[in-house]
């Protein structure tokens, strides 16, 4: 292509002009701070290695007769951090949560280091998470109490309720796999051929930026460009207001802040769970104990977002015929994996539901 | 497209042009200029071997020098004070550097050579050396050829991609939609729709069997790589007894075991049965 070509001194010109708004929305973006995370505030009231259990502190404004008076321990996935659950004022399933009465706890699982290589899944599930929940029953006189699993963390809630059914009340489930070999899950597609022992044994944990590339990938022209590219677009228009760009860096932040996996739970997860779907077919062990869901059959809530790229509903849709409950209830959320906790209708839709469903099962 | 003439919309033609140009200098499979350098690299593919064969060589001798360099600075270099890793840095640049050269002489002929010396069976003083050297070479190998592989499948997508968003604008043309007329907003536009047609096209090829293999057999070649950059690391912090990263996973084993007998210990003494 040369000069003469038609239609090149008019794309020149426009790819100018579109150069000269990015660079503009890039000198906005120039003068952005730093940003925090997390609105809520809470009490770091048990911990155990890397793992610290937080009780977050009730809304005053809550009447007492209102309140839910068995706790919710939320139990968030080992990848990514769990602020997501209370990112900002205007952006958290705990805030919405403590405003309608809801007492919450949440397990922050740490960074793992190269001493905690050997983490296995039997540590998460038989050791942290019980103790993290005899510890909640302890500091709220509940003998049962209830569990809400977030994405991995719901299918090691699912693991946890089926092993020690007595001691929970409620279980509630937001966008967790239980199927992994639906067809529209890329991710199993992907990691079908890959010699995970190899790759643990050659990196002992996996570093969450290894991780955030493969999820980056599942979308690379968006999430790679367009998502920046609007970003910059947004900063040039005047009507744009700073909280745009403050809310973006804070999702930024989110994204990549992600801890290194464990090795050994990383290696089980995705052999067992993941390449081999035990969790569904039935045949997941856990410490030599059979993880039957069947034996589940306290009243469960799963939630799942119709256009989650990550957990497809196909994925978490299965559980009702897997659980033996006899009050299972599903709620469909319109939008993705992320915007089921940040996006503005979430931010009334999922506490209502949630604080709903337990209330009403709180009173039995 | 190419009928359109002054109606305003060639500059979006022009755009896709140019975005076809850049696949074609990044070397789509098929395209005029691969062909051009294959039958080029098949021309002088004997005067690399022997070029190639000659670093090698060279390379070869150097390495042995090197050990026996290396015997001697195991005795003087700490004397001297010079750094232990020095060496092993050195040893590390020297081997990238011959590789580099290897590669530049042409893929094709290196990957020749290289399949001929992983067949040669190490022997004498130094074969557990350069056992390791070799598997680490031939790793190296495969994770190339594959990382090229994967990244000709990437510019074929966004080809198609290209190809997509032209028959989309052709089609909106013939709807009698409003021709483009070139600014910003339509540039963004035209962006977008590209991105959209890059999702789609990427989206198909991500899901097929093929692709899922290819990105798996990369991702694992990655991994035997890493693994052999480890064994050599691994051999020299040994000979100048530094801890290394299997002796530390062996530490770690130990205190999980231990740990696990504490507990089950602590709760016989609390007569409670592990839950």
């Amino acid at each position: 292509m040369n000069d003469s070509t038609p239609g090149t001194s008019e794309l020149a010109a426009v790819t100018g002009d579109f150069m000269r708004r990015m660079s503009q929305g890039l000198a906005a973006l120039a003068n952005a701070g730093e940003v925090a995370v997390g609105c809520s505030a809470k009490d770091a009231i048990y911990s155990e290695d890397k793992v610290t259990l937080y009780h977050y502190r009730p809304s005053e404004v809550v009447a007492p007769e209102l309140r839910v008076r068995t706790p919710v321990l939320i139990c968030y996935a080992l990848v990514n951090r769990p602020y997501m659950m209370d990112l900002q004022t205007d952006r958290s399933l705990i805030r919405g949560l403590l405003q309608r009465g809801v007492d919450v706890y949440l397990i922050d699982w740490g960074y793992p280091d190269g001493a905690d290589r050997y983490l296995a899944l039997e540590d998460y599930v038989t050791r942290y998470l019980p103790h993290c929940v005899d510890f909640v029953r302890r500091a709220s006189g509940c003998e049962q109490i209830n569990l809400l699993g977030v994405c991995q963390g719901g299918s090691m809630s699912l693991c946890y309720a089926a092993l020690y059914p007595q001691r929970l009340r409620n279980l509630i489930t937001m966008v967790t796999p239980v199927d992994f070999h639906t067809p529209e899950n890329l991710l199993t597609k992907w990691s079908r051929h890959v010699d995970v022992d190899a790759l643990v044994a050659a990196t002992g944990n996996v570093s969450g930026e290894a991780l955030n590339a493969l999820f980056v990938s599942l979308m690379p022209f968006r999430l790679n460009s367009q998502k920046y590219v609007d970003l910059l677009h947004q900063l040039n228009d005047p009507n744009t207001s700073g909280a745009t760009l403050e809310n973006f860096l804070r999702m930024e932040k989110w994204i990549f802040d992600s801890p290194d996996q464990a090795g050994e739970m990383f290696r089980q997860f995705l052999t067992l769970f993941v390449k081999q779907n035990r969790l569904k077919e039935g045949t997941l062990t856990i410490g030599g104990r059979p993880v039957d869901l069947k034996r589940i059959a306290v009243p469960v809530l799963n939630i799942y977002a119709t256009q989650d790229h990550l957990v497809p509903p196909s994925s978490s849709k299965p559980l009702g015929q897997l659980i033996s409950s006899s009050d299972y209830s599903t709620h469909e959320f319109r939008g993705g994996h992320i915007g089921i906790y940040v996006s503005g209708t979430a931010q009334r839709e999922i506490p209502d539901k949630i604080a709903g469903w337990l209330r009403e099962r709180d009173q039995s | 497209m190419t009928e359109s003439k002054n109606d305003g919309s060639d500059w979006i033609q022009a755009w896709i042009e140019q975005q076809r140009e850049q696949l074609r200098r990044a070397g789509l499979p098929g395209s005029g200029a691969e062909a051009g350098a294959a039958k080029a690299a098949a021309d002088t593919i004997s005067d690399q071997v022997r070029d190639i064969g000659m670093r090698w060589l060279e390379a070869g001798q150097a390495y042995l020098q090197g050990w026996q360099q290396f015997a001697q600075r195991s005795a003087a270099g700490t004397a001297a004070g010079e750094s232990p890793l020095k060496f092993g840095e050195d040893m590390l640049n020297a081997w990238q550097g011959t590789w580099a050269g290897a590669a530049s002489a042409g893929e094709g002929a290196t990957r020749q050579f290289v399949d001929l010396i992983s067949r040669l069976p190490s022997i004498g003083l130094l074969r557990e050396q350069s056992e390791a050297w070799r598997e680490l070479m031939t790793a190296q190998a495969e994770y190339q050829q594959l990382e090229q592989e994967l990244r000709a499948v990437w510019t074929k997508v966004q080809s198609d991609a290209l190809s997509m968003l032209e028959s989309l604008i052709r089609e909106r043309k013939q709807n009698g939609e409003a021709n483009p007329t070139p600014g910003a907003g339509e540039y963004r536009e035209l962006y977008n729709l590209w991105v959209d047609c890059g999702e789609k096209v990427f989206a198909q090829v991500a899901h097929s069997e093929p692709y899922c293999k290819l990105q798996a057999q990369l991702g694992n070649a990655a991994i035997r790589l890493r693994a052999g950059q480890q064994v050599i690391l691994e051999r020299l912090l040994k000979q100048y007894d530094l801890p290394t990263r299997s002796e530390l996973n062996s530490v770690h084993k130990q205190m999980r075991e231990l740990r696990e007998r504490v507990a089950t210990l602590e709760a016989q003494l609390r007569g409670e049965e592990l839950t």
